[in-house]
Formats: structure tokens, sequence, C-alpha cells
């Protein structure tokens, strides 16, 4: 399969400004390269503050990049502009975490996804009605939704209607950003399942973004962690929950919680010692040496580089870079 | 696993009347805690399982009112103890975790003060500075780092982890007999989500304290409790030792929520999802609650509310599957 | 039958947004200060539209005739707010001020409200220099008393109703841009926002299709509490010689022309003194209201009230 996105080197400071002067600088995502592949579902995971949301805004450009790129279909995404650029705004679309701010509270159903329509399709269906009740009915809500503003909905049915207006769009590649952290399990499997199913049918790309492994683990093909701004580990998604390499993922592994007492309780229980430093002044070297339980003295000198251990199997870690 | 009983719910009723009408939050349950157990409460949004345990300390904010039921501890029904021989128990004998760090503890005091006010005001510790002493090696055993230096400081200096081991350390000041810890990790991310528990369960074992977890997450159940009851709509339907629950669910809601949880070591096709909303809990649906979505319903599930039975020792489940009629 | 028809999809299309006026509504008449505020507020605009034309008695011309006979009468069943020094009805005086009241606000407030609207969308929405200029001209306007500038304005512009009018909108747009900014900086960041980028929606259409009406409800309660206000102010410089020359009959004018009167003459002086008071709190009463009904939130509650009173 070819790469539908490559992201080259990417990096992301925010200053930290305090009057006129910049004080610091916070590295959200700092030097981060992988491809996406067309079809697949590329799972991103790390926890709050990692710079993974970051990272899906720098890839669907509603940030600019401090240094690096990002290629879609071969194009350099920030150096587009009109058509370009507008096409590049058909094709790839996002889906945010929190349901509840991403829907205009002033705008009713239709004029939602009517709205995506209007501003990204050259052909304007005859009957926009029609049109748009049959994307409600994909996504699971119906002809009847159609005049109601989203304070009617609950946060399910609000993902929905968020899920509906990328859909308007007839994308090719779609961030989910954290789509179903904010929804509870027995709606988060709905929403789950028909997201799979979308991709079944309209062939989609996603880039799909959670703190949770498990869900991670369910919707995506090949799996990167994050921490700290960086890629510590890239897998195929089995693989990596087979035979994690990088201590993190082995850590962030033995912490999730199992459902089931059996394994849950005769499992080996690694734990990460403290707490993540901040991105404001990361560590020196490795940035997890501070934590790791297998740091050697390598690793608070110098960074680690991110090698292909196994075949489409990328880690970032002195345990197995040769120096 | 049986043994003495330190907690007991009976037909415990908490209603809220809001503008809405009147929503059951919690209509009509029973249940028994054994001492020393660790026993978890568990339900998704809006099922009523922190008003349970809410009402256990007696503290439901109006419009919430507790409408009938009694809550033993240790032998005394604390709904009707008066208000001094409560205040007596909370925090002392029974401590409570809340899910929110930030909202527990007071902005305008050092932890230090913070931890030092409970001892005294439930210790007759006459000396501050004891009381203080005292809260530095609660600090020291709940693994803040720097202890010394974290007792002089500002809730808002410590991160969210830290904040939750500064209210765990207030909690255990008095060596209280049950812990209820109402979704303590929900805000926190999945490693200090991990620490926090083990701590739990390492000072548990140390005071030999009893746990009542309030929870939505299904592996923290499966990782460290004993026994679970399932909520839904304000009533439990299943009621187990974690082993059998997570083996042999009975009743479809647990059957179907256990279906929809990913688990990260099994390589599912498709996740199970329950159909249909939870229903507005202002209009509950007659008879069983969990029938609109249930694909094993029957008639009388409509008509009429399912009794608890043991179905086999120890397993509860309220489901007109298993009731004989 | 066509037609039917389009009214029908009218009303399917438009039930929601129909349903929230309603709630609004039966929200606003719920409260008694609300509704207090409603009717002294719509009185006054009824009155200003149509008080000239109702008032008994020319409100300027003086009967040179009858003046001496006339002069300073107290309220009687043919004057009931009594006469003025020339014995012109005080009635009827009171009665077209509210037309020149009506006016002034009207035209104060549709000078500064756009022009706030318009320079605090533009700060929040681009930031950085653009919002640095925009705010720091506001904060020198925001830094005087509104008054004192009225004043300072109204003089330098020579006494005239219109040149009151032009100095009362000159200061009255800073705290528009500072409620528009603050609203526009948060709703900003909301996601609806970055999915209208994602979209590729223009500044303008995010601007106002998404941000723009979403930070309104500060600006209608503000404007409504303003309303009172600029009636205040623009009597206040009448009443100080800047603002309306005689004979015309603003308020704040025939109480300062009262003044030389009180306190034998005590109704020269309260009536208008009432008109301006009762306008000022009736629109003072209703931007109160406004605050609470314009919140969905609040409208909701009400909603369940309603369905359980039934």
């Amino acid at each position: 399969m070819d790469p539908i996105v490559v992201v080259d080197n990417l990096r992301k400071w925010f200053p930290i400004k305090k009057l006129f002067f910049t004080k610091g600088w916070v590295r959200a995502v700092d030097g981060v390269s992988f491809i996406i592949r067309e079809g697949e579902t590329f799972g991103l995971v790390g926890e709050s503050g990692c710079g993974k949301s970051t990272l899906g805004r720098l890839i669907v450009r509603l940030l600019e990049p401090t240094s690096g790129t990002v290629y879609f279909e071969g194009k350099d995404v920030f150096r587009l502009r009109g058509r370009e650029l507008k096409e590049f705004r058909r094709k790839v679309q996002i889906v945010f975490q929190d349901p509840y701010s991403s829907l205009n509270p002033r705008m009713m159903v239709f004029d939602i996804v009517a709205e995506a329509i209007k501003a990204t399709q050259q052909e304007i269906p005859e009957d926009m009605e029609d049109y748009v009740a049959s994307i409600l009915e994909k996504v699971g809500l119906s002809r009847e939704h159609l005049y109601r503003y989203p304070h009617e909905f609950s946060g399910g049915q609000r993902q929905r209607i968020a899920i509906a207006r990328v859909l308007a769009v007839r994308p090719k590649f779609i961030v989910l950003d954290e789509p179903t952290s904010s929804l509870d399990v027995s709606v988060q499997a709905q929403i789950l399942n028909m997201l799979k199913d979308l991709q079944k049918e309209h062939n989609f790309t996603y880039l799909f973004i959670s703190h949770d492994l498990a869900v991670v683990k369910y919707m995506s093909h090949r799996i990167a962690v994050m921490y700290l701004g960086k890629i510590v580990e890239i897998a195929p998604s089995d693989e990596i929950f087979e035979a994690p390499l990088h201590p993190y993922t082995q850590v962030l592994l033995s912490s999730i919680p199992i459902p089931d007492p059996k394994i849950a309780r005769s499992r080996m229980k690694l734990r990460p010692k403290g707490e993540p430093p901040s991105p404001i002044n990361p560590p020196p070297g490795c940035r997890f040496h501070p934590r790791c339980p297998q740091a050697c003295s390598l690793c608070a000198r110098e960074e680690p580089p991110l090698i292909e251990i196994e075949r489409d199997h990328y880690v970032a870690c002195w345990l197995y870079a040769r120096k | 696993m049986s043994g003495e009983v330190l907690l007991r719910v009976e037909d415990l009723r908490v209603y809220f009347y809001t503008y809405a009408g009147v929503v059951k939050a919690v209509d009509g349950i029973d249940l028994e805690v054994y001492r020393g157990e660790s026993f978890a409460l568990v339900g998704e949004t809006g099922c009523g399982k922190s008003t349970v345990a809410r009402a256990v300390l007696r503290l439901i904010p109006p419009p919430g009112r507790i409408v009938s039921g009694r809550v033993f501890f240790e032998g005394r029904d604390l709904l009707s103890l008066p208000e001094k021989e409560l205040r007596a128990i909370r925090g002392a004998d029974i401590a409570y975790i809340c899910q929110d760090p930030s909202s527990a503890l007071d902005p305008l005091y050092t932890c230090g003060y913070q931890i030092s006010e409970t001892i005294v005001s439930h210790q007759g510790v006459v000396k501050w500075r004891d009381a203080w002493m005292y809260a530095l090696k609660l600090l020291k055993q709940v693994a803040i780092p720097e202890a010394e230096k974290r007792i002089k400081n500002y809730p808002h200096e410590l991160s969210g982890g830290m904040k939750q081991r500064v209210v765990i350390s207030m909690s255990i000041a008095n060596r209280p007999k049950l812990l209820i810890a109402d979704e303590p990790t929900t805000a926190l991310d999945v490693t200090i989500q991990a620490q926090i528990m083990d701590l739990i369960m390492e000072l548990k074992k140390l005071y030999n304290t009893t746990l009542l977890l309030i929870t939505h997450n299904l592996g923290l159940v499966a990782e460290y409790c004993d026994r679970v009851a399932v909520m839904y709509l304000g009533k439990i339907v299943e009621v187990a030792d974690v082993y059998t629950l997570f083996e042999k669910p009975l009743h479809p809601y647990t059957q179907g929520l256990l279906k929809a949880i990913p688990n990260p070591l099994k390589r599912v096709e498709r996740l199970y999802s329950i159909p249909g909303m939870i229903p507005s809990p202002v209009n509950l649906p007659p008879g069983c609650r969990f029938r609109p979505r249930c694909q094993f319903a029957k008639d009388i599930c409509a008509r009429e509310e399912p009794p608890m039975i043991e179905v086999e020792p120890n397993h509860y489940v309220a489901c007109w599957m298993y009731a004989k009629r | 039958m066509r037609l039917l028809h389009i009214l029908h999809n009218w009303r399917k299309r438009n039930r929601a947004r129909l349903r929230e006026y309603k709630l609004m509504f039966t929200a606003l008449t719920r409260s008694p200060t609300a509704i207090a505020g409603l009717v002294l507020s719509m009185s006054f605009i009824i009155l200003g539209i149509v008080g000239p034309y109702i008032a008994p008695y020319n409100p300027i011309e003086i009967d040179f005739e009858k003046m001496h006979e006339l002069r300073l009468q107290p309220p009687s069943w043919e004057h009931p707010f009594g006469t003025d020094e020339f014995g012109r009805d005080l009635f009827s005086r009171v009665l077209c001020g509210a037309r020149i009241s009506l006016m002034v606000a009207i035209v104060v407030l549709s000078i500064a409200i756009p022009l706030g609207i318009v320079l605090g969308l533009i700060a929040g929405y681009f930031g950085g220099v653009v919002d640095e200029v925009i705010m720091r001209v506001t904060d020198v306007f925001l830094s005087f008393p509104g008054l004192i500038l009225a004043i300072a304005f109204s003089a330098a512009f020579g006494a005239s109703i219109w040149s009151a009018m032009a100095a009362i909108a000159l200061v009255w747009w800073p705290p528009y841009v500072r409620v528009v900014r603050g609203q526009v900086l948060q709703i900003k960041e909301s996601l609806f926002v970055e999915a209208a980028k994602a979209l590729g929606l223009n500044p303008l259409k995010i601007m106002f299709r998404h941000i723009l009406p979403n930070a309104l409800t500060p600006v209608i309660v503000l404007a409504t509490l303003d309303f009172g206000s600029v009636i205040l102010v623009a009597a206040a410089l009448s009443f100080i010689g800047l603002g309306a020359q005689p004979p015309t009959p603003e308020w704040g004018r025939l109480v300062a022309d009262g003044r030389a009167y009180f306190p034998e003459k005590w109704w020269y002086v309260f009536f208008p003194g009432l008109a301006i008071f009762l306008t000022a709190l009736g629109w003072n009463l209703l931007g109160d209201a406004l605050r609470d009904v314009l919140d969905p939130r609040y409208r909701r509650r009400l909603e369940f009230k309603e369905r359980r009173g039934r």
C-alpha cells in the first residue's frame, strides 16, 4: 500500500511569553517522523500532554509547524495555497474529542451538515434536504433530527452529527482525535463499530488518536506510542501488544487495567518511576530515562534514534541501538 | 466469601426533585460490604453509583433527598444518627476520596495544614506540632517525593497525581475502617492511575481497611476488587464475586457491558454494542429498566420489576430469565 | 396549495427555532420584574412614536395672550402635569420629550454598537498587533469617565442635541469592543470554530456565521441596559446646558428649567424627572431579565417546569 501521509521531522514549539519576551518553549511535538498508508488505521497513543493532539492538528493544518513538514499525497501540506489548499481541505478532515464544543450551538443539524457540503463540494446536490438526511441515516440518525439544535442530543448522538459533517465532505483521510473518550462504554462501542463500518464502505484512511490503548488496539492496524513530544515505538498493532520493545510501551501496557480478573492478577506489573516531566524543559538524552527501569548512563546523554528492529517495527531506545 | 458485615444498605432510595421532574437516582438498593474486602460498585454515567456513596455519608445536596432506606455501619443506622455523631464518623471511621482532587483540597491552605487539621479534629491530638509531624509521615507513606518540601506547598503547586496522593494521605490519617473511593483515578493518566490504585491497595492492606470502589472502569474492578455490584439506572442488577462476574455474567446488561469493552490482550474483530440509549431517568420504563435495550425481553419484563434472586451461592441477579414465575 | 406547501416547509424547518422563541417569551412573562421592565420600555417606545400626535397642546409654541394666566399652574384636569413658566402644558412637553430621548438612544446605540462589534471581532479574531492597537485606543477612551468625556466633546462641538448625540456615541463604543473581544477570544478556541477552519471556510464566514452569533448574547443585554443609560446621560448633558437648547422639550432640559422654581412649583421638576427615572428603570429591568432569558440552560429548566405543570 502506498503512503498517503508522510510526516517528516515535524516540530511544534509553543512560546511561553512573559511581557514581550519569550521565556521558554513548550516542546509539544519535537521531531516526529512516520508514514500512514492508504486505507489503514494508524493509531497514536500517549498520555495527556505528550503532544498527540497537537500532532493531529498539525497534520490537518490547523496549526503551522515550527519546523519539518507533512506530505499529503506527495505534496507539502504547509505550502498549499488557494485551490490546492481547498482540495486538501476536501480530502482531509478531523473529528474532535468533545462533541459538546465541536458543534455550533446556534446552528441546526441540517445547517451544520449543509455548510460542510457547500464549503467543500463542487456539485451541490439539488435536494439538499434529502441528501443531508441520507448522510444522517449513515451515522444512525434519521430525517426527523434534521431541524434540531445540538443541545437536544446526547453525547453519543452529537458525536454522530460531527461524523456526519465529516462524511458530507467525502474525505480520503480522517484524523480522529479521541472521538470516544468522553462517552460511556456502551456508546463507545457503537461509535467505534460505526467508524469501522464507514472505513470499509468508503475506504477511509484514519489517524486514530487516543490515550486508551485498548481502544487504539481495537481500531488500528499499526500503532505509534508517543512520550513527551517524541515517538518511542511504532509497530503493527498485534506486535506492540505481544512484544513491546520500548520500556515505556511495556510500562504503559502493564498499567492498563485488563477486564479479566485472571489475566489481570497473574501478569507482571511494571510501573514507571515518578511522574512525567514537563514538556517545557524535557530531560536531556532519552526523555523517558528519569522514569525508566532500565536506564543507563548513555540514555541521559544522548537521544536514541528511531530505528527499524524488525520489518515495520521501529523503536527509539538505546537497549536496541548499537553505539 | 463471607464474613462480618461492615456496611449494610437496605432499600435505599435517593430522589432528586428537579425542574425536569423527580429523578430517581437510587431507587431501592440493598447491598452488604464485608469487613476487609474491596467491593466495587460499577455502572455507566447517571446510574446512581456516586449517589449511593454520598448517601452513605448523608452528603446528598438539595434538591436531592434520601427518601427511604437504612444504612448500617457497624450496626448503627447512619441515616438516623444525630448530625454530631455522624460528623465524628465521617473522616474518621469512614473516609471519602472523590474524583477531582483539586476540589477536595482548599486552595488557601498548605497541604500540611489540611492534613494536620483532619488529625487534630478527630484524634484529640492537642499539639499542632505533633499533628504536623504525623502529616509528614503520612506524606512519606503515600510516596510523595521530597515530602518535607511538599508539605509546605499549596494544592495548585502540585500535579493531579500528587494532589490525589495528598487527598489519600488525608483519608487514611485517621485509620478509617471504610474507605469510599469515588472514581479516584478517572481524571488521571493510565500510568498514574496504576500507581495510585497500587497505593490505595497497599494502604488498605496496611491498615486493614475495607474499600468501596465506585467506578465505571471494569478493568479496575477486575484488577483490584473482590466483589462487584453492577448498577443500571438506579438499581443493582447483579452482584457476584469478581471471578464469577467476569466469567459467567448473568444479567443481559452485564453481559453486554463486558462484551462492549475492548480488551487489549485479545484480538476482537467486532465489539458487541448494547443497542439504544440509556433512557432519561425522569421517564423510566415500567417493569425492568433494561427491557427497552434487552434482546431477551419477555412480556413480563414490561409489566413487573424483576426481584433480586440468588441464582447460585453469593451470585445475585435481578432478571426474569432466572426468576421462577 | 403551493403557498400552503411553502408554509408547511417553513414551519418544519423552523420548529426548533420557534420553540426557542416561544420559550424566551414565556420565560420573560414569568417574572414580575421582567414584565414591569417590558411594559415600561415598550410604553416608552410607543410614546416616543405617537407622543407628538396625541399631545393635547402644542409643546413649543407660547400663547402670549394667556401666558400670564397659565403660568406655572399646578396639576389639574386640564394640565395633568401642570404648566411651565410660559404657560405651556408640561404633559405635552414631557410626551414629546419621549421622542427626543428615543431618537438619542437609537442614534447613539446604532453608531456605538456596530462600531464596537466590528472592532471587537477584528481585535479578538486576528489578535497580535491589530489587537494591541485597537485595544490601546479603546483603553484610552475607557480611562476617562464617559460623562466627562462627553461633556468635553459636547462643549467642543457646540451645544445642541446633535452634538450631544455625537459626543455620547463617541464615548459609548469602547465597552462593546471589550465585551465582544472577550467573547471572541473564548469562542475562537471552541472546537466548532476549528472544525469550520478544517472545512476551509474563509475568515469572514467564520467570524460572522460561527463566532458573532455566539458572542451576541452579552451585547444584547448590554445594549438594553445602555438604552436607559444613554437617555440618562443625554438628559444630564441637557441639564447642564450642553445638550438640547430651549425650546426643545428634552427631559433633562425641562428639569434644568424647572430647577429655578423648585420646591414651590415642584411639578415642573417632578414629572420630567419621573419620566427619566421610569424609562431608565424600565430598560434596566428588561436588561436584567434578558440576561436570564437568553441563557439556553435557564430556558431548558423552564421548559421542564412547563411540562411538569401540564
